[in-house]
């Protein structure tokens, strides 16, 4: 299928998610059910130290795999337990069926795993002739509707009560009851005679101790359990990267895994097996490879092996919330689920799905193992455009984003070009039907007529100062809300600051770098450290936090090669407004008496996550004015750079929900600190009436101090 | 006067195990906790005789119970038989796997308490003791206080030493058999029992 109708299926098969009010509302309830407890759970925890010892522990294992491989083998083989290992998918399936085969074993049953499921190994031994049961309840309700869990932890999310009595009704030959308990207790009859009966049981391993030979299984419901016990044979399909060296490992990945998974504080059940289940049962453990050593030398990419499958980067992914499972992955889910499929299931499946991340960062900010999933999702990117070239726009604007004259001079003149179609209002109204389709949830703002750099030698400034700043001015504000620049400019003069503005500044790359043209993006870092590094200011001053975190986060790895202390010099310098604003200007006391103004306030994904900057924009705006708290003020607009030109069906709903609740508030004013959300929800408001206004940060506390 | 440090992890523990659908009692010495599980088992209703292919259980008298204990010591397995026999109830301290089809009550011995998770440390190694935690309808834990301690990171020592055995199979358990794989409504009791009884003892 060629690339551009495979991404045209993918965009049907996402329309009909989000038209699926069941899923849509499920998705919801449990979105923000997770969010509660998950806080909750972790409230009496030191989570970033949990994080930070499951990643060290990880990384370390990881550096020594084969030698922790070894000694699990030979503590294995002493106490009677078979040991192997599987290069791929198919050599898996085909040595666990000769363990069956050997055995006579003619019966399986299954406890959940995620790894059989990366390999289809029910499949390949119902191929085979073998009768195989999922034993795990949303795992047995998909096989029987032969569907692919939705989720990692949660297979049959997807799903209604509804929709599980009619398939019990069809499996039990009786008439279901569409109640959940009677419905538990129907699997519980059910699958009970399955689990005596079966000849073969098989796991997974959440760890495999390599001092002990030990593994160790998490769950629920107690069916691996019984998958472990009542067989002749067990056999524990085991990814490479679960090897760790002890239990202190493991300790902490059994602290950190069902809090982030289900927000529980421990899973029912911990399984510490070693040795055969007793002299007359057979124990093996096939270790899978399937990449996964590739993947571990692979420097930009190995962190995503430290992943302990908790299923938390599904949780918090606001795509995920609107289109469910099936669309976030081919077998693993969630941002998780877009790189392994890459890095498991060939890059014809992930080259439509990396697309599907708008960028949020909410993924890294949960995970348990530490890993910067979106970081590794744009690494994918950079890598398929090498691999399948990069699509005419794309091409297009990296050549032109990275030569600023020309990249400034098409911007000057899409001033003119635009005339005709902004009808003199701010924003572009008459852009012929084909360039807006689907785009008309919200209107796009129209290029200034002066930008920001061009007013620059005429506005007010000090040469002299308390504290010395530069400006980068992005291209959203220079190009399109110069005055919101203006209005940080008065504030800073206010506030005695020398301010300068180093012309030779251009995009800060990130739009290219979501992209995958990494060169283009990188060519970009040189030119802006290039055009300060003259500058003698103490602080480098960005009201988009887009850009800072950028700079300060994607900076140091694009340019890992280079001279660090040049990139340091610049990145260090970097600030966004209101922390700025907040701690270094000192401006919350400085503010007058608060006016009466109603603010709610948006905390852009960027500013938030990517600078951890939370506690500064709200203490500003309630020193400012009347400051709302609202609910999930920290969840996405749906901007995301090009992800909106991309997704737009997406991008409309997650900006609709924010509206509604926006709206909601009895807000007068939506204060916002990122322009790209900004350009998202004045253009949301424009088409819905212009019910709230949208205003930078920087304009409410310019106003607030009259200046 | 600072309350001492058990005092503060045992009240920790059962506010967790509450939270996590267990239910904690408190029992000043074994003899007392085999009481309390008797009374359980006479309370509930028969067991339901699960449908199991070709293996059934040995019938049972209507109206039976049947209580699985293994794992006591002699004394201790003498003085339940003498309760059982005494208050109607069979006692079941091994073979378990026969009765695939449904045991009303087991009863083990756990060795360890974990607080801040409401977690039960089982050695299970001996499959009587597994079976007895997993196709009961009710599992009761014996826990001695004493054992109690507030994080897993206490027990990195002889959890080490366990499985450095030939062979070993430890459960720890935090909760009855739950699951929310339907519409995320969490519901008690899959394939593991139904209930989860915690008795807190205070002289081992
Ligand atoms: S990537 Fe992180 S959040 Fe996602 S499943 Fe793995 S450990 Fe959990």
């Amino acid at each position: 299928m060629s690339r551009s109708s495979a991404m045209k299926e993918f965009r049907r098969d996402l329309a009909a998610a989000l038209d699926d009010g069941f899923l849509r509302a499920t998705l919801d309830a449990f979105a923000l059910a997770y969010r509660k407890n998950r806080a909750e759970v972790f409230s009496r925890l030191d989570e970033p130290a949990l994080v930070a010892a499951v990643a060290e522990a990880k990384d370390a294992a990881l550096d020594r795999l084969e030698d922790l491989l070894d000694s699990f083998r030979a503590q294995a083989q002493r106490r009677g337990v078979s040991v192997h290992r599987a290069a791929t998918a198919s050599e898996a399936n085909a040595l666990i069926l000769g363990i069956a085969r050997e055995h006579q074993c003619r019966t399986v049953i299954k406890s959940k795993s995620m790894t059989a499921e990366e390999i289809g190994l029910s499949a390949a031994l119902e191929d085979a002739g073998l009768e195989v049961t999922e034993t795990d309840l949303g795992e047995w309700i998909t096989q029987l509707r032969h569907e692919a869990p939705s989720h990692m932890v949660l297979p049959a999310i997807h799903l209604s009560r509804l929709q599980v009595a009619e398939t019990f009704a069809l499996e039990t030959s009786l008439p279901q009851r569409p109640d959940i308990a009677s419905l538990v207790r129907v699997a519980r009859r059910a699958l009970r005679p399955r689990f005596t009966a079966a000849d073969l049981g098989i796991t997974g391993a959440n760890f495999a101790l390599a001092e002990n030979a030990a593994i160790g299984l998490c769950t629920n419901e107690g069916n691996a359990r019984l998958v472990t016990t009542l067989p002749r044979v067990h056999v524990a399909l085991v990814g490479l990267e679960k090897l760790v060296p002890s239990v202190n490992e493991a300790l902490d990945i059994i602290r950190i895994l069902p809090r982030n998974a289900t927000a529980q504080a421990a899973t029912s059940y911990v399984t510490w097996l070693t040795g055969r289940p007793s002299p007359t049962q057979e124990r093996h453990i096939v270790f899978l490879d399937n990449g996964r050593s590739a993947l571990n030398s692979d420097p930009a990419c190995r962190q995503v092996l430290r992943c302990v499958r908790c299923g938390a980067c599904a949780n918090v992914c606001p795509v995920y919330r609107l289109v469910g499972g099936h669309r976030m992955g081919h077998i693993y889910i969630g941002a998780i689920g877009l790189i392994l499929t890459y890095f498991y299931h060939g890059h014809e499946k992930a080259s439509h799905l990396v697309q599907n991340c708008i960028g949020c960062e909410a993924c890294r900010q949960v995970c348990a193992a530490g890993i910067d999933l979106p970081a590794v999702i744009r690494e994918i990117r950079a890598r398929l455009l090498r691999e399948e070239g990069s699509p005419p726009a794309g091409a297009l604007l990296a050549a032109v984003m990275s030569n600023r004259r020309l990249f400034h001079t098409l911007l000057r003149f899409a001033r003119w070009g635009q005339r005709p179609l902004t009808g003199n209002t701010p924003y572009i109204r008459h852009l012929p039907h084909i360039f807006l389709k689907g785009q008309d949830f919200r209107a796009l703002p129209a290029v200034a007529a002066v930008p920001f750099r061009r007013r620059w030698p005429a506005l007010p400034k000090k040469t002299a100062g308390r504290v010395r700043v530069a400006i980068f001015a992005g291209c959203a504000q220079d190009f399109i809300y110069p005055e919101q620049l203006e209005a940080a400019l008065a504030i800073l003069n206010a506030r005695d600051c020398q301010v300068e503005f180093p012309p030779d500044q251009n995009c800060c790359g990130l739009p290219l770098h979501m992209m995958g043209e990494r060169n283009a993006a990188i060519s970009l870092a040189r030119d802006n450290i290039r055009a300060f590094e003259d500058s003698r200011c103490e602080h480098i001053l960005t009201l988009c936090p887009s850009c800072a975190s950028h700079i300060r986060n994607s900076y140091p790895l694009l340019l890992a090669h280079e001279s660090s202390s040049r990139t340091r010099l610049f990145t260090s310098r970097i600030r966004d407004f209101s922390s700025f604003a907040a701690d270094i200007l000192g401006l919350a006391s400085a503010l007058p008496e608060r006016s009466a103004n109603k603010v709610c306030y948006h905390a852009s994904c960027h500013l938030c996550r990517g600078l951890a900057v939370t506690r500064q924009p709200r203490e500003l705006l309630s020193r400012a004015a009347v400051y709302i708290p609202t609910e999930e003020e920290d969840s996405c607009c749906g901007f995301g750079g090009s992800y909106a030109l991309k997704f737009p069906e997406i991008s409309r709903q997650l900006l609709e929900g924010k509206l509604a609740r926006y709206e909601r508030s009895g807000a007068d004013t939506l204060a916002v600190d990122c322009p790209g959300c900004i350009i998202q929800f004045r253009g949301g408001e424009e088409q819905r009436g212009n019910r709230i206004r949208v205003r930078h940060i920087a304009e409410i506390l310019a106003e607030s101090m009259g200046v | 006067m600072a309350v001492p440090k058990v005092k503060d992890t045992a009240a920790r523990f059962i506010a967790n195990a509450r939270a996590s659908a267990a239910v904690v009692t408190e029992a000043r010495s074994l003899d007392e906790a085999l009481d309390y599980a008797l009374d359980l088992c006479l309370r509930k209703p028969p067991r339901e005789n699960l449908p199991c292919g070709g293996t059934s259980s040995p019938r049972l008298e209507e109206e039976a119970r049947l209580l699985a204990a293994p794992g006591l010591d002699a004394a201790s397995a003498a003085l339940l038989e003498q309760k059982g026999k005494e208050r109607g109830v069979r006692i079941l301290r091994a073979g378990l796997r026969a009765w695939p089809a449904g045991i009303d009550l087991g009863l083990v011995l756990a060795e360890g308490g974990i607080a801040e998770s409401a977690t039960c440390l089982v050695d299970t190694t001996d499959e009587d003791v597994r079976l007895a935690t997993m196709i009961c309808e009710i599992s009761v834990l014996v826990l001695p206080k004493s054992s109690l301690a507030e994080t897993p990171r206490e027990f990195a020592a002889s959890l080490t030493q366990r499985l450095n055995r030939e062979a070993a199979c430890l459960t720890w358990i935090s909760g009855p058999s739950k699951t929310s794989d339907i519409e995320r409504v969490l519901a008690i009791g899959v394939h593991g029992p139904l209930e989860l009884h915690i008795a807190l003892v205070s002289q081992p």
